[in-house]
């Protein structure tokens, strides 16, 4: 085992990786999936989703394959000292830019939504030091934290969608299958690139699972509920607002939690939305942040990840300021995401499966997986 | 800008002097090296900000590397 | 266990260690060359000695007398006055010694076997010892045993004749109940483990004796159940109670600042108590107790935050929704006046139209902003929380009164605060007694303020913020290898019915799994009670008739047929 000591049960790993693809996806994505596929946007979400169970299912296999290690320290063992770190530095570095992404999607949600005035650095800074707080504590910290508050947040999305039914129209769901086939790979190739951003936080703390021989049915649990999720949300909106009305929202989600009333003395309860959103935003902040820490760390061989959070968190703070100008450049990066992250991420775990099956590693029996079993561990 | 400046510096002699310590206790010199690196790199970059120096935005360097396989996603565009 | 325990003090190196016994040695009052030296022969320098080495303190008593058939025998009686029982040891020592000079015929007392006889036939106390250093009876002497030097001999006995004016059992005042025992813990080690071993009548249950303060020398007890408990969480109590190096032990809250987990935290990582049922019922759990001499507060280890809203009042008086309601006064408590200022200062348009026009009418002519508005308030009542709390009753009594009335009401009527303020802190106070354990209480309302202050600068945004800080942080903290936040994450969500709700006991069959007893099993599962049916075509009260007192022969009868339907029932 590598720097992290930490165990996580499977739940727990289920959890975290949805809610760190869940948590931006539903932000922004809606609107976007509009634009390109309008009331077909279902369909995408449910390709992106079979793709995204082959990709899941690449991950788990690597990962069952090394039980004790994680994603940089296979590839140092499978590519060699400096290719492998090369890799890890190129998965640090995503992951890093990404973290920086997605701090900056939420503190402009803030701006935008809850606090026009302040600021956006304050909100930067907010995230980012909630984020190195937490990833400062370690993954079963935060882990633990996200399997109390995901099931929560779910649990408020889905009262949300389905406070909002009685306002929904369905027949703007219909015509079906009108859009090119193009505009709904651009749609689905968007919500891989999501999907593939767990499957890689994932391989980094794999062999964290208190059983990584028992993880397998991860990747399927996963995309199961992230598609059910996005489903839910997608078709939503759409059958709210329609399909060109939705494209035009920026939040469109948050623009659903608005719609809903209850009994005429609970109103404007989307800044709950908002609150849940700042909760889950920083735990999908903590799992990149981490995986990126972790990825620097193993790569450059050092014993622990801790004394890299907090420059990193500097570094965060001045990368969401750099990265975009306003908030429809954001929205133009969700343009290139597919292609970067595909090529990046999907290109680096491709080939380090590629490896694994070429160098026909013998599945581990006895050794590691044993002693997994024998420490029953917190977590 | 001055102000900005100052707590910028002070952040990063903070994040010092409640790390180096520990990593001196536990004898972690290579971990030590990568800390004042990375920290180093964080403070040039947030004074650079703060100063309104001209930084190379990562974000134009992934439209370029990415472009050509955008383009393909995105034909009209 | 490694990782169970990874957040534990580091161990110390053994180099290190000696250096701080050292210091400590440093420290004892008593020059080691003294304490280390064996009984004297001669009775009158032993006598000198203790009186110098008590430097002639009035409570130490020195009796000497002489006895034997021609008295030439020559004793001294040495004990601390108050510490001993005078009664029991004129009984069980001087009365054998002073009217007794022939045990039997062979035995004769003389002065050559004079140690011996007293020890085997005349001191009629139950438990006696012998002892050779100065050292260690002067251990005993303090501790309450009387010193009986006898001229001639390189020994004393020490019969243990303790008895101190002792507070009698009482009701616990902290922890104030309805419905259960009503002793409590007393200021003595021994009475408390034998309101323990009253409750718990087995053999496995252990108190093993620590000594802690070298100034003060108290006696620390770590009990646990043998085969209940996991045996490294024993270990691990006993390993930090013995590095404890310190002068004094005064209270248990000494030893609990010792030996904490983590001390930059606001909760308390060990659970405390003045009831004895609610520390056999957690020894029973398979946790450790730490009593301490002196003091009726017994800690309770490992402890998680959820036990600190339970009652043992819950365990008795089958109430399973007051639970809930105890998790909801935490959040109350915590986010109440927070909500208040994010509400009224950065979103007004989320509170209905009708109350916000209303609030905003109340703080019409307030002159500060609604941060300052709460904390003045919340801080007024926490002040009088104290004062009532440190006041004798009648004077308390009479602070609320001031309180309420005059501060409340006169702010609002000045126009220093709204009422709402009023209202809002008024709650949250009530709420916080709520939480059954003072400290958690205590800890839940100084979070607060900084819940208020981030509500006062970045509104809801900070109070999620501060929200999530303050779960990360539950959630890293750990008691002696428990996560904090346990059993709720890491979820074992078969132990929330004791969380959450309170299951019935026949329910609760499973001590709790990261105690990691040997035995989790507490009793067998199906025990749900279960009545007879209602046979059919028979009206249900004519069975209530049936089994009323007077009607036993019948009764008899329809058991037997009872039998037979029921068999006839299985046929078809």
């Amino acid at each position: 085992m590598g720097i992290e000591k930490g165990k996580i049960s499977r739940i727990q790993a289920v959890f975290l990786v949805t809610n760190a693809t869940l948590a931006t996806m539903v932000l922004y994505v809606p609107a976007l999936l509009a634009r390109e596929t309008g009331q077909d946007a279902w369909i995408t979400v449910i390709l992106a989703g079979a793709v995204g169970v082959l990709y899941g299912g690449i991950v788990v296999s690597i990962g069952a394959r090394f039980p004790d290690k994680n994603f940089v320290e296979y590839s140092i063992e499978l590519l060699g000292p400096w290719a492998g770190r090369a890799v890890g530095i190129i998965f640090g570095l995503f992951f890093l830019y990404r973290t920086g992404v997605v701090i900056r999607e939420f503190s402009e949600l803030l701006v935008n939504l809850v606090m026009p005035e302040t600021p956006l650095v304050v909100f930067n800074i907010l995230i980012v030091s909630l984020a190195t707080y937490g990833v400062y504590l370690g993954l079963e910290v935060f882990a633990r934290v996200n399997e109390i508050l995901f099931p929560i947040a779910l649990f408020i999305g889905t009262v949300f969608i389905a406070l909002a039914i009685p306002e929904m129209e369905f027949y703007q769901l219909k015509p079906v299958l009108v859009h090119s086939l193009p505009a709904l790979l651009r749609g689905s190739s968007l919500l891989l690139s999501f999907y593939m951003e767990g499957g890689g936080a994932l391989l980094m703390f794999y062999p964290n699972l208190r059983r990584p021989e028992d993880g397998k049915p991860i990747s399927y649990q996963v995309a199961l509920l992230l598609v059910l999720a996005m489903l839910a949300d997608i078709v939503g909106v759409i059958a709210l607002f329609g399909p060109e009305e939705a494209a035009r929202l920026i939040f469109p989600t948050y623009e659903l939690a608005k719609t809903v009333h209850l009994g005429g003395f609970i109103e404007h309860i989307e800044s709950l939305v908002v609150g849940i959103w700042i909760t889950m935003g920083g735990l999908k902040v903590m799992v990149f942040y981490y995986v990126s820490a972790l990825a620097f760390a193993e790569s450059w061989d050092l014993r622990d990840y801790r004394p890299l959070v907090l420059p990193m968190g500097m570094i965060l703070a001045a990368l969401t300021v750099l990265e975009f100008a306003d908030t429809n450049q954001i929205r133009t990066f969700f343009r290139y995401m597919p292609a970067f992250t595909v090529t990046v991420l999907g290109g680096i775990t491709i080939l380090i499966y590629l490896l694994t099956i070429i160098r026909k590693k013998d599945t581990p029996g006895g050794g590691a997986a044993q002693g997994h079993k024998n420490e029953r561990s917190t977590s | 800008m001055l102000w900005n400046l100052l707590l910028v510096i002070l952040l990063g002699v903070g994040i010092a002097l409640y790390e180096v310590p520990k990593l001196l206790n536990r004898q972690m010199r290579r971990e030590l090296f990568a800390f004042s690196s990375v920290l180093l790199l964080a403070v040039a970059l947030a004074v650079a900000l703060v100063l309104r120096l001209p930084v190379p935005n990562p974000t134009r360097g992934i439209e370029i590397l990415f472009g050509p396989l955008t383009r393909l996603l995105y034909p009209a565009s | 266990m490694t990782l169970v325990f990874r957040k534990l003090r580091k161990p110390l190196k053994p180099s290190e260690l000696k250096k701080r016994k050292m210091d400590a040695r440093l420290q004892e009052l008593q020059p080691k060359a003294i304490l280390e030296q064996p009984v004297n022969t001669d009775l009158d320098s032993n006598i000198k000695l203790m009186k110098e080495l008590f430097g002639n303190s009035s409570d130490l008593v020195v009796r000497e007398f002489h006895f034997g058939s021609d008295k030439e025998i020559r004793v001294a009686l040495v004990f601390i006055d108050g510490l001993v029982d005078k009664v029991s040891l004129s009984e069980a020592v001087l009365k054998p010694l002073l009217y007794r000079t022939i045990v039997d015929e062979e035995r004769r007392l003389l002065p050559g076997n004079a140690f011996e006889l007293i020890r085997d036939w005349l001191v009629t106390f139950s438990s006696t010892k012998e002892v050779e250093k100065i050292g260690v009876l002067l251990d005993l002497v303090l501790a309450g045993f009387a010193a009986l030097f006898v001229d001639g001999f390189d020994r004393a006995l020490a019969p243990e004749v303790k008895g101190w004016k002792d507070r009698s059992i009482e009701e616990p005042k902290a922890e104030s109940f309805v419905r259960g025992p009503r002793d409590g813990f007393t200021e003595t080690i021994r009475t408390n483990t034998a309101l323990i071993r009253r409750r718990v009548r087995t053999p496995r249950l252990r108190f093993d004796m620590y000594q802690v303060g070298t100034v003060t020398k108290t006696d620390v007890c770590v009990a646990y159940i043998d085969g209940l408990v996991n045996p490294a969480t024993v270990e691990e109590v006993k390993r930090r109670i013995e590095s404890i190096d310190t002068d004094s032990i005064l209270e248990s809250g000494y030893i609990e600042d010792f030996i904490k987990d983590d001390t930059r935290t606001p909760f308390n990582l060990l659970d405390r108590t003045e009831r004895p049922d609610k520390v056999a019922g957690a020894l029973v759990e398979g946790r450790v107790a730490i009593l301490v001499d002196t003091t009726p507060f017994v800690l309770i280890v490992p402890a998680v935050f959820s036990e600190f809203l339970q009652s043992t009042e819950d365990y008795y008086e089958w109430n399973s929704s007051v639970r809930s309601l105890r998790w909801l006064a935490v959040l109350i408590t915590l986010t109440l006046p927070s909500l208040y200022v994010a509400l009224t200062t950065f979103h007004q348009e989320m509170i209905p139209t009708g109350l916000a026009l209303s609030m905003a009418a109340g703080r019409e002519g307030v002159p500060y902003p609604a941060v300052v508005e709460a904390l003045i308030m919340e801080v007024t009542f926490d002040l009088l929380r104290e004062a009532g709390t440190r006041m004798p009753r009648s004077i308390g009594q009479t602070l609320g009164v001031v309180g309420a009335i005059v501060l409340g009401q006169a702010a609002v009527a000045a126009g220093i605060v709204s009422p709402f303020i009023v209202i809002v802190v008024a709650l949250t106070a009530v709420t916080s007694f709520l939480i059954p354990n003072y400290s958690a209480s205590l800890t839940v309302r100084l979070l607060r303020y900084p819940m208020l202050l981030l509500a006062g600068v970045f509104g809801l945004v900070g109070i999620f913020w501060g929200l999530m800080m303050l779960l990360l942080h539950m959630a890293s903290l750990r008691s002696f290898g428990v996560p904090y936040l346990y059993p709720i994450t890491p979820a074992v969500p078969a132990e929330w019915k004791d969380v959450f709700y309170r299951a019935p006991w026949w329910k609760m069959d499973k001590r709790p799994l990261l105690l990691r007893s040997p035995n989790r099993r507490r009793q067998s599962s199906a025990q749900r009670p279960e009545f007879p049916p209602v046979r059919p075509g028979r009206e249900p009260e004519a069975v209530i008739e049936e089994n009323r007192p007077g009607a036993e022969n019948q009764d008899k009868k329809n058991a037997s047929s009872s039998g037979k339907t029921s068999g006839k029932n299985g046929k078809r």
